[in-house]
């Protein structure tokens, strides 16, 4: 297997920066009149060029000085009290920073993309982006209170070129470094109010579960995890699916952006992967990076799981109810037990399956979000010859590498901000979105969406196809599979809105000092 | 009744404004929905319908047009429909008169607005260039039967109250059923029987994997066969005084194989159909082996044993020995071939690899036995060798021919046109199915030609015979398809009416080596490698190839928008499982076989009825 070049890579590739606990996630823009200019901005690449050395590496040997910087840190805060000054050097500051672009973004940066073969080479739905199309909107659900016409940011009324992402050991130092990156926004403005997120001590989202288990392993990451993975032979993905110039699961190198050989006079980017002259690879190492702001009402998600216990009791307390909407109980603990021992499995337990143990949704119910978010072998059809392991094959090439965090905004709203890094928007997250979460007839299911994440009830009216097939009138429910006939909880609304959002690129480290170095 | 293609292609004159035609056209409505407008509202048994319009840029590079003179523009008409052809067209005119006077109003030899019916008929039907290969998800199914049957296996769903059910599980079938007589003579005169063709699919057919099971089990028949013929010698050889015992050694070992292979063939069945068995993987690997195993000592026993009769008898009996053997070795190749290609479709299953590579063996077994005859049958040996070598040659020399162009001809790069898709994308997913329309540029000379006739040949041949079960090689997503090759020569028109989002379905394409095999053919394609090989297993390429070749579809039609081809066969399956009762067509013993086969009996196939709803 192909090594991953670490030493190029931003580290959200690799890892979530669980040592940085606080983020701050701010849109900017470039504010100059001429980023529609064909040459961008240089003012916005000085501010680049001045963030470079802070832009967190995935190299083995940086994250392991990272963790030792962060736990001096720790140490030094006990110690002393808790105003020491942050130091300002390089890579002793106690903050790590991620740059994803938009496509205007590379644009205004520079980056030749009015060269067709230039843009040409981005995957077409990060070109139009994330709202920019009605069919977009259409599959994403983004539709009623979620329309992109209401999010702060991401739409055609608030374009954003850079998302810039700050992490920080600390909420203090994280304003204390918000409140300098903020002052130096040399041709660049602010797009709205960063995003402020924490994560949580018990990992856990505004509705009260643990998040973050389920993650596919990169193969040849490196990290712990890739190292017990292997042993174990499970859950492997190719780096390809996440990263650019790897082979994915089709065995392909997934399709790379390249730019004039003219415009990187210095050599600092590889040479395209094809044999192709004159061109060099601006993807590779780098990722697409998938950001969605989705704003929570944690208040009608538990009111509705009270009045639902209260009117069903066979179904079982408002926490069971919960449970079975999600597939894993509050602290992690999968519904699905383990293949083969079928016992009870741990809150973290992250090897199981669907098939062998519960293919009926008896445990946990097919359409429950953990299900629909990664059907692992659950979706296996022996009718059609898909078999568990080649359904799991299947379900491995729509996987994403999720970076979320919950942000709570000072009015109150809380919720997640969810980012996802893929190679393939369209095969990998929209996919999900589409054909998973708010696919109605996922395996074999009828005209439901998924509980938590749903979009598609009762308020917001159900479109013409959905009130022809006369499947309407139940509106938002969702089915717990029983031996002989199902049950249904009925009454969901919708308890995720969405509030910004966007599709960016997440370059390589040499295709940031690449851009900074545009002339 | 079965369902029909009719594509009509009309060619419009050069000068005729395109962006008001498709203006026009898309008054139709995309998708125009069950109830909507004409022409298609009044047209019973009509499944699916689309308008497109090709128009022809020779400046086009992607995907790549190979260099010729500019063709004028057509509109394409795709409609998918129950029962006779000629009944069915003569409704259509009927109700579309207004909108074809409208669409083709300055089409060359368009008869016009005060022609005859049956003049605009006769202009019609000699535009159908029908479908070079047609696919049908759930053949043998009328409209008003799909509908019907779908509304009563929503009814039994609402019928299902987990609050009341009784205690066994037939029990509960039953109540069920008492609640739905009504409804089901409500909606039985709406169902027609299915046709013998699509129950007898229906009830012993499950997907490649079955068909290559049944094939197994054919061949051990024969071979069976063969050992009795084998032992009816062996005792005549008794009675003489001869005693071949190592003969008697080898059909006994080949009657002991073939009893483990199709004891294993049958358990591997049960299991499968069993939904609570959990057979480990320890479990089910043994069975394969044993069954391979089996179906080895089969193949040579019963190759030996020909030969061995043979060394014993006279003229006669080796004429017809040798013909066994012939007809075995061919009936061995073809089962090769079949079952290689199944098992290649359905992603190397296990099953089909085996009996394929017995095949295999008994072929090469069976070519030798048959040329170690007696000198009357020398002639026939060597003429089989002699074809044998020619069929062997010709192959050889196509491959190598197609090899080299597959490697010479250019491939398009990876790119996206981003106006472009979201034009093709503004009407998807409006509602659960989609249309997709897709042309794209036949690779120049004859012999490409040649290959894409002969692919799609096999290709419809191997949709309306073998996958008649709501899958084409696993692909169950599909309703109508087919590809026409456009009257110019030049052009592959591609029509499919699908379930669900376009990537999941062109995901399902990029498994299938028939996808390849036919549009491998056009200019720009992924590369394939001899034929079915890598194409489409260019994942991301393919799919920017197909989005690119997709050409708008101007209206569209679905008589059931929100069935998915799944649904359709429950639909079927529910009726044939509640059904019994009232549709019993044979009496005496052949009912009885009839319900047994009719009737789910097992509990697990219950319980997969019940969760059918």
């Amino acid at each position: 297997m192909q090594p991953l070049e670490l030493e190029n890579m931003q580290r959200l590739v690799v890892q979530g920066y669980a040592q940085f606990p606080y983020a701050a996630y701010v849109a900017l823009r470039v504010a100059s009149a001429q980023r529609e200019s064909a040459g961008g901005d240089a003012r916005a690449r000085a501010w680049l060029a001045a963030r470079l050395e802070r832009v967190g590496g995935a190299a083995a040997s940086e994250r392991q000085a990272d963790r030792l910087l962060v736990e001096q840190r720790r140490a030094g805060l006990d110690e002393n009290a808790r105003h020491k000054p942050p130091s300002d050097s390089g890579n002793q500051a106690p903050c790590r920073l991620a740059l994803a672009f938009s496509y205007e973004g590379l644009g205004a940066f520079g980056l030749p993309t009015h060269e067709s073969a230039v843009a040409a080479g981005f995957l077409g739905e990060f070109r139009s982006g994330i709202a920019g199309e009605g069919h977009r909107s259409r599959i994403l659900g983004d539709s009623g209170a979620s329309a992109p016409e209401h999010w702060r940011w991401g739409n055609d009324a608030q374009p954003v070129h850079v998302l810039l992402m700050l992490f920080a050991t600390s909420e203090s130092e994280r304003e204390v470094w918000l409140e300098r990156e903020l002052a130096s926004l040399e041709g660049l403005e602010l797009v709205d109010e960063p995003v402020r997120c924490a994560l949580a001590a018990d990992a856990s989202e505004p509705f009260g579960f643990r998040d973050g288990i389920s993650q596919p392993i990169v193969a040849g990451s490196g990290t712990s995890k890739e190292k017990a993975g292997a042993a174990l032979d499970e859950g492997m993905v190719r780096a390809g699916e996440f990263v650019l110039g790897y082979p994915n699961a089709f065995g392909r190198l997934p399709a790379s952006p390249t730019v004039p050989e003219r415009s990187d006079p210095t050599g600092m980017l590889p040479d395209a992967p094809l044999d192709r002259s004159g061109v060099r690879d601006f993807g590779r190492n780098g990722s697409y990076l998938v950001v969605r702001q989705l704003a929570q009402d944690v208040e009608a998600f538990h009111r509705h799981s009270q009045q639902t216990a209260e009117r069903q009791p066979q179904l079982g307390d408002a926490r069971e109810i919960e449970a079975r909407l999600v597939g894993r109980r509050h602290d992690g603990t999968p519904l699905a037990p383990r293949a083969r021992t079928g016992r009870p499995v741990s809150p973290t337990e992250n090897r199981f399956g669907y098939w062998q143990t519960d293919r009926e949704g008896y445990r946990c119910p097919v359409g429950a979000h953990v299900r629909r978010s990664n059907p692992r072998d659950g979706l296996a059809n022996p009718l059609l010859g898909v078999t568990p392991a080649r359904a799991r094959e299947l379900a491995d090439h729509h996987r994403i590498l999720r970076r979320g965090r919950t942000y709570q905004r000072s009015d109150g709203e809380r919720g997640l901000m969810f980012l996802c890094l893929q190679a393939n928007i369209e095969r990998q997250f929209e996919f999900v979105q589409q054909s998973w979460i708010r696919g109605e007839r996922f395996g074999g299911l009828q005209g439901e969406q998924d509980a938590i994440v749903g979009d598609a009830r009762p308020s917001e009216g159900a479109d013409s196809g959905k009130a022809a097939s006369g499947e309407a009138e139940k509106g938002a429910a969702f089915t717990i599979q029983q031996p002989f006939a199902p049950r249904h909880v009925s009454g969901l609304a919708r308890y995720v809105t969405v509030k910004a959002g966007g599709y960016f690129f997440l370059p390589s480290l040499p295709a940031l000092r690449y851009l900074a170095a545009l002339a | 009744m079965m369902q029909h293609a009719v594509t009509f292609e009309i060619e419009l004159s050069r000068d005729r404004d395109l962006d008001a035609l498709r203006g026009e056209a898309r008054a139709l409505g995309n998708p125009a929905g069950p109830d909507g407008g004409p022409p298609w509202a009044g047209l019973s048994g009509l499944h699916f319908a689309s308008v497109v319009v090709i128009s022809d840029d020779p400046e086009q590079t992607y995907p790549s047009r190979p260099p010729g003179p500019p063709l004028a523009p057509v509109l394409v008409i795709e409609l998918s429909f129950d029962g006779d052809r000629m009944l069915f067209l003569n409704r259509f005119v009927e109700c579309a008169r207004g909108v074809l006077d409208t669409l083709l109003a300055d089409a060359p030899q368009y008869p016009g607005r005060t022609a005859s019916a049956a003049d605009v008929l006769g202009f019609l039907v000699k535009r159908d260039i029908g479908a070079d290969a047609f696919y049908i998800g759930a053949p043998g199914r009328t409209v008003e039967q799909i509908q019907a049957e779908a509304s009563l296996r929503a009814k039994a769903r609402e019928s299902l109250d987990p609050d009341s059910f009784p205690d066994t599980r037939e029990a509960y079938w039953e109540r069920l059923e008492e609640r739905l007589q009504e409804t089901l003579r409500q909606l039985a005169p709406r169902m027609p029987a299915l046709p013998a063709r699509v129950l007898f699919s229906l009830r012993f057919l499950r997907g490649p994997k079955r068909i290559a099971q049944w094939m197994g089990f054919v061949a051990w028949g024969a071979s069976l066969v063969a050992g009795l013929v084998f032992f009816g010698d062996l005792i005549g050889l008794y009675s003489l005084g001869d005693r071949p015992v190592g003969g008697g050694v080898l059909s006994a070992v080949g009657l002991l194989g073939g009893a483990l292979w199709i004891a294993g063939l049958a358990i591997a069945g049960l299991r499968e159909r069993s939904a609570h068995v959990r057979a480990s993987m320890r479990q089910q690997l043994l069975w394969v082996q044993l069954r391979q195993v089996g179906a080895c000592a089969a193949s040579v026993a019963v190759a030996l044993g020909v030969l061995h009769a043979l060394r014993f008898s006279g003229v006669l009996g080796s004429v017809a020995a040798c013909g066994l053997a012939l007809v075995l070795c061919l009936w061995a190749m073809a089962l090769a071939v079949v079952t290689g290609t199944l098992a290649y479709a359905a992603g190397g299953s296990r099953v089909g690899v085996s009996v394929a590579g017995f095949s295999l063996a008994a072929c090469v077994i069976g070519g030798w036995t048959a040329s170690s005859l007696s000198q009357l049958t020398w002639l026939l040996t060597l003429l089989s060798l002699g074809i044998a070598l020619v069929v062997g040659g010709a192959l050889a020399a196509f491959f190598y021919a197609l090899g080299r162009r597959e490697f010479e001809e250019s491939v398009d790069p990876t790119g996206w046109d981003v106006e472009h898709l979201a034009q093709m994308r503004q009407r998807e997913d409006l509602q659960y199915q989609n249309h997709f329309a897709s042309v794209t540029w036949i690779k120049p000379g004859a012999f490409r030609m040649r290959v894409l006739q002969a692919v799609l040949r096999v290709v419809h041949v191997a949709a309306s015979v073998v996958f008649t079960l709501g899958d084409l090689g696993g692909i169950a997503s599909i309703h109508f398809a087919r590809f026409v090759i456009l009257r110019d020569r030049r052009r592959l028109l591609f029509l499919t009416n699908y379930d669900g989002p376009w990537d999941g379905y062109l995901d399902d394409f990029v498994s299938v080596p028939g996808v390849t095999a036919v549009w491998g053919n056009s200019a720009g394609f992924p590369r394939p490698f001899l034929l079915v090989g890598d194409g489409a297993r260019d994942e991301q390429r393919f799919k920017a190839y197909a989005r690119a070749s997709q050409v708008e579809t101007l209206a569209w039609y679905s008589a059931y928008p929100n069935l998915s081809v799944g649904d359709v066969s429950a639909g079927t399956e529910t009726r044939l499982d509640l059904l019994r009762p009232v549709e019993r067509p044979l009496a005496g013993w052949r009912g009885v076989v009839w319900r047994r086969l009719m009737r789910p009996l097992d509990p697990a196939a219950l319980d997969l009825a019940i969760r059918r709803l």
